[in-house]
């Protein structure tokens, strides 16, 4: 990993280090499974990496299970907390239901991203694929409970009520549209977000470089400020993603507001 | 807090119902103060709240720009479905935009249930087809 140095593509300091250079897909093991590029990448690394560490801190947080919570056991206390609040006041005890998925999108998108923030690693939530199919199985899955549990009445979701029969085909197109956005908006928020934040870093990093030790210090002062806000940027993306889950469960389990 | 106040002082039973009342004033007072302390901010409060905030912000930074997109690659597929030139592009282009500005005052509509209607504007005066009935989101 340490080949992602900005340095090491930077020569010298005329010209820039390449700051998209942090987003290319390495293959580490070359696998082909029927023809599908298969391999293990970076990314799957860091995917790997961010489901051992949040269980390795689940584990190590709640073995002691004191009744006087420890940092650590507080710590998973307060997460769980704030995601099952999150739930119970997005979607009604009828969505804990749906906790531990709602915790788990959170907690992996939140160490996903927290993970990037590390020097030399890799955001895997920087890649529009991996934000995509989140959303995606958030998208499918519930389309799949609003209908298993209004069955085709779920239909009605895209027909607002109290509406001359006129414009009604045109008010269900705009709706259906409106649903459709929902995968899109959420994949491309988290990626975009990510994306732009650390190459804004790189970018800066370079004038470091390029400005030396003379006029360096005032894109470096930047660069602290401006990581302050992406870890900040980091924890809100992740609460965006899951309390969105929750508003979609909302509307697949009730319908009406 | 006023039911609360009553058990705890009930059990006892040997204070003379002028205490009594004068121990809920009292109770009563420091809730009040205590709510008001919170509201003016220990930080956590607002921290909180802003961060809310900033969270709808994000959100309808890239509803409404989604709405556009997703409606313009309908209309370039049925387009190219159809063989209809640029016309449905166009068309649901229009009605990706009017998809976002729905998505937005929808996620308004949740905004100021949260905040309070003060957030600088009010959209109750705007009168949409759904505020007289059921809202379908």
């Amino acid at each position: 990993m340490a080949n992602q140095n900005a340095g090491d593509h930077g020569a010298g300091t005329s010209s820039m280090p390449d700051p998209m250079h942090q987003f290319e897909i390495q293959r580490w093991l070359p696998l082909e499974v029927f023809g599908i590029d298969a391999s293990f990448t970076n990314s799957a690394a860091f995917m790997v990496l961010a489901a051992i560490s949040l269980s390795a801190f689940l584990l190590l947080s709640t073995s002691g299970r004191s009744l006087v919570p420890g940092r650590l056991q507080s710590l998973a206390e307060i997460t769980y907390e704030f995601v099952a609040n999150m739930v119970r006041e997005n979607v009604g005890t009828a969505g804990m239901k749906y906790f531990p998925f709602v915790f788990t999108l959170f907690s992996f998108v939140l160490a996903c991203n927290m993970l990037g923030m590390i020097p030399y690693s890799f955001t895997v939530t920087s890649h529009i694929i991996v934000t995509f199919a989140l959303a995606a199985i958030v998208f499918v899955g519930v389309t799949i409970i609003g209908f298993a549990k209004h069955g085709l009445g779920f239909l009605k979701f895209f027909v607002p009520s109290g509406v001359p029969a006129a414009l009604l085909p045109l008010l269900v197109v705009i709706e259906v549209i409106s649903y459709l956005t929902r995968p899109v908006s959420l994949s491309v928020r988290l990626f975009a977000n990510m994306m732009a934040g650390h190459t804004m870093l790189k970018v800066f990093g370079g004038f470091v470089v390029m400005l030396g030790a003379w006029g360096g210090w005032a894109p470096l002062g930047f660069m602290v400020a401006f990581t302050g806000l992406e870890v900040l940027v980091a924890f809100l993306q992740a609460y965006v993603f899951a309390i969105l889950t929750c508003i979609y469960l909302n509307d697949a389990l009730h319908m009406h507001h | 807090m006023a039911d609360q106040s009553d058990r705890s002082v009930k059990p006892g039973g040997d204070i003379s119902p002028e205490e009594r009342a004068e121990f809920k004033r009292r109770l009563s007072e420091l809730d009040d103060r205590l709510d008001e302390a919170q509201e003016r901010g220990t930080g956590v409060k607002n921290e909180a709240g802003r961060g809310k905030a900033m969270g709808y912000g994000l959100r309808i930074a890239t509803d409404i720009i989604a709405a556009v997109v997703v409606g313009g690659g309908i209309g370039w597929f049925l387009d190219r479905w159809l063989d209809s030139g640029p016309l449905l592009l166009m068309v649901f282009i229009v009605l990706g935009i009017v998809a976002g500005i729905r998505n937005v005052i929808r996620t308004y509509r949740l905004m100021a249930a949260e905040f309070g209607t003060n957030t600088g504007m009010d959209l109750d005066d705007i009168s949409t087809p759904e505020r007289n009935g059921d809202d379908p989101n």
